[in-house]
């Protein structure tokens, strides 16, 4: 039930030219936005992702979407200025892939079932990525 | 005692006349025999008995909705919402006796419906007086009609619970009702326990009806200093009571251990791991045989029991599943009380839910306690810089978990991240959001929870104190304990939306 209602409110992520994919992985479903323009894109090398990602408990929306990160791929991506890792970021294995995970949580931003959705989530990422460092 | 239109008075008559036969030849052994109880709140059996027993000395009756809480080895009814009578909603014949009139009955089948699937109705009515009530001739053909009439017209649905009380000033009897659709035959089930939860006590009682052996285990003859506490009644108490033991760990063994000797009759234990030499220095029981064979913690535990328990032929059960898993919610449900020890929020996240829905009430209990070695295994030297045992009681009308903020969406959803992204967090050094890896622990602040847990228990099941207390508070730096102010918050979505559901709750199942 709660899978599905995680599925539904993904299938209203998608945007023109990008698609958008839900895996099962154990209590857990995997939300992959495949060929993702992050807003400031410019700021970072690729400025067009291959996916992010995040993942969702099962007992979505009782449970928020994980709140300490997401991930993108490539996991090569740089800030465009410094050429260096974007900050609070590195390497990991999601789905047996290697991704580039964001450490990031909003920290003004309390997750609230009765009015929260994954559109929500992802604005709360989306600022991370306007941060351009 | 109920009533209906006279032509469907008519037809339940004749219903029962052709089917007179059937009735005689029915044979219930045929059947696996399951016990029969009921639950309910204090604050509702007050108003349900308040209500119909104010008729005294007339007969009195209120129509209540009911659900089904499936266990292993017991159905029990939970009744709630109780539908007040208004003026003209009951009447009377010879004076005393009383009827429900069609228009109560259509109010009650119409809230029923509004209700939801699975629920049912209940209805007690009244002997005034004292002593044990008597179903009178009167009493067994009205609930064959009235089951006749609700199952057989299709005003409640074939699995829909049907419960008839009758309660005089000072006892209480209950017989569920059937419709066989094939046959005819109405079923009539007693009820042999009845559970009341209230904010600051669970009253456990068996009624006249009670067959289960249990009721009649002889008082253990090594309890003479207890029996000096509670007395033997309350002796006899303990020996009927399920305590459902979720984790089994540190602070788990040492009350697995405690409600054995302490004259508990039966303990079921759930715990996932298996006993490790680095659990033996903060638990009860088990032992460095133990974790040289990897015993499940669950197994080490409950199958160590007998050797101690006060009851002698202790009822036992383990399950090394977790306590999520689907298949162990039957066994869960035959519990009359959870003990809940355990790191993991989901779990916890699971039994608060439960709790709440079919009317289980739950401690739950936890410590942590913050050093300046927390992270460090080796360290020389160490500066305890807090520490604290918390335990919660968890009871349909009363604050959840997720009311005291013990669980959150944010704790929820860390839990469930996973295992590859847990470790890379902790080797790049991201571990704010994770604690440490394995928590600071030690015996006797275990020891400390585990005795906390106990006291409750005792509170819970003897009345004690008469007062809610949801949360208690031992502070191990400053040594002193406090009940701390704890309220439900109105609409929470996890106590408020699913108390009393029962077997129609959406329980948060490991997948």
């Amino acid at each position: 039930m709660s899978r599905q209602v995680v599925k539904d409110q993904a299938a209203h992520l998608a945007r023109p030219g990008a698609t958008v994919r839900c895996v099962d992985d154990g209590e857990t479903v995997v939300v992959i936005l495949e060929k993702y323009t992050p807003p400031n894109g410019e700021a970072y090398l690729p400025s067009e992702l291959d996916a992010l990602a995040f993942v969702v408990p099962a007992v979505f929306p009782d449970a928020s979407p994980d709140p300490s990160g997401f991930f993108v791929s490539p996991p090569t991506l740089v800030v465009a200025t410094s050429k260096a890792q974007p900050q609070s970021s590195g390497a990991t294995t999601l789905l047996g892939q290697q991704w580039l995970k964001f450490s990031w949580g909003s920290k003004v931003h309390s997750w609230n079932p009765d009015t929260d959705t994954l559109a929500t989530h992802l604005a709360n990422i989306e600022a991370r990525f306007h941060r351009g460092t | 005692m109920h009533s209906f239109s006279e032509k469907a008075l008519r037809r339940v008559i004749r219903l029962l006349r052709s089917r007179r036969a059937e009735l005689a030849t029915s044979d219930a052994s045929e059947v696996p025999r399951r016990r029969l109880e009921i639950a309910w709140t204090a604050a509702d059996r007050e108003a349900i008995e308040l209500v119909a027993l104010a008729a005294a000395p007339r007969e009195g009756a209120i129509v209540a909705l009911c659900r089904m809480s499936t266990g292993a080895t017991r159905d029990t009814y939970i009744v709630l919402n109780p539908i007040a009578p208004v003026a003209g909603d009951l009447s009377y014949h010879r004076g005393r006796l009383v009827t429900v009139t069609a228009r109560y009955w259509n109010r009650a089948i119409d809230q029923r419906a509004d209700a939801g699937p699975g629920t049912g109705l209940c209805v007690l009515h009244t002997h005034p007086g004292e002593g044990v009530p008597v179903w009178s001739g009167d009493d067994d053909r009205a609930d064959e009609e009235l089951a006749r009439f609700l199952f057989g017209e299709g005003f409640l649905p074939p699995d829909a619970p049907l419960l008839s009380l009758v309660a005089s000033h000072s006892d209480l009897r209950g017989r569920a009702l059937n419709l066989d659709h094939a046959t005819g035959a109405v079923d009539m089930r007693p009820v042999e326990r009845v559970r009341t939860l209230g904010p600051d006590r669970l009253a456990v009682a068996s009624t006249i009806d009670r067959v289960w052996p249990r009721d009649h285990r002889e008082v253990p003859i090594h309890a003479d200093r207890s029996v000096r506490v509670f007395g033997r009644e309350g002796q006899r108490l303990l020996a009927d009571v399920h305590v459902a033991l979720v984790g089994n760990g540190g602070v788990g063994s040492i009350v697995g251990d405690q409600i054995a000797r302490w004259g508990v009759g039966r303990v079921s234990g759930w715990d996932p791991d298996v006993v490790e030499d680095l659990n033996i220095n903060r638990s009860g029981v088990f032992s460095f045989a133990d974790a040289a064979l990897k015993r499940p913690k669950a197994q080490a535990l409950v199958e160590a029991l007998p050797a101690f328990a006060l009851v002698r032929d202790l009822d036992t059960r383990w399950s090394q599943h977790d306590v999520r898993d689907p298949r162990e919610l039957p066994a869960l449900l035959d519990a009359d009380v959870v003990v809940m020890l355990v790191d993991d929020v989901r779990p916890r996240h699971f039994i608060n839910r439960l709790a709440y829905a079919h009317y289980i009430p739950a401690l739950d209990g936890g410590n942590a306690i913050r050093s300046t070695a927390e992270n460090d295994a080796n360290a020389e030297s160490a500066t305890v810089e807090s520490g604290g045992v918390r335990v919660s009681h968890l009871t349909p009308g009363g604050p959840c978990l997720w009311c005291t903020g013990h669980i959150n969406a944010r704790r929820l959803s860390l839990a469930f991240r996973p295992a590859d992204d847990v470790a890379a967090d902790r080797a790049r050094g991201y571990v704010e959001h994770l604690g440490p890896e394995h928590a600071p622990s030690v015996m006797p602040v275990n020891s400390m929870t585990a005795a906390l847990i106990m006291c409750r228990l005792q509170d819970l099941l003897f009345g004690l104190s008469g007062r809610a207390v949801p949360e208690v508070y031992f502070d191990v730096m400053a040594g002193t304990l406090d009940e701390l102010p704890r309220a439900r918050q109105s609409g929470c979505r996890q106590c408020v939306r699913w108390e009393g559901q029962a077997d129609g709750a959406q329980l948060p199942f490991a997948e």
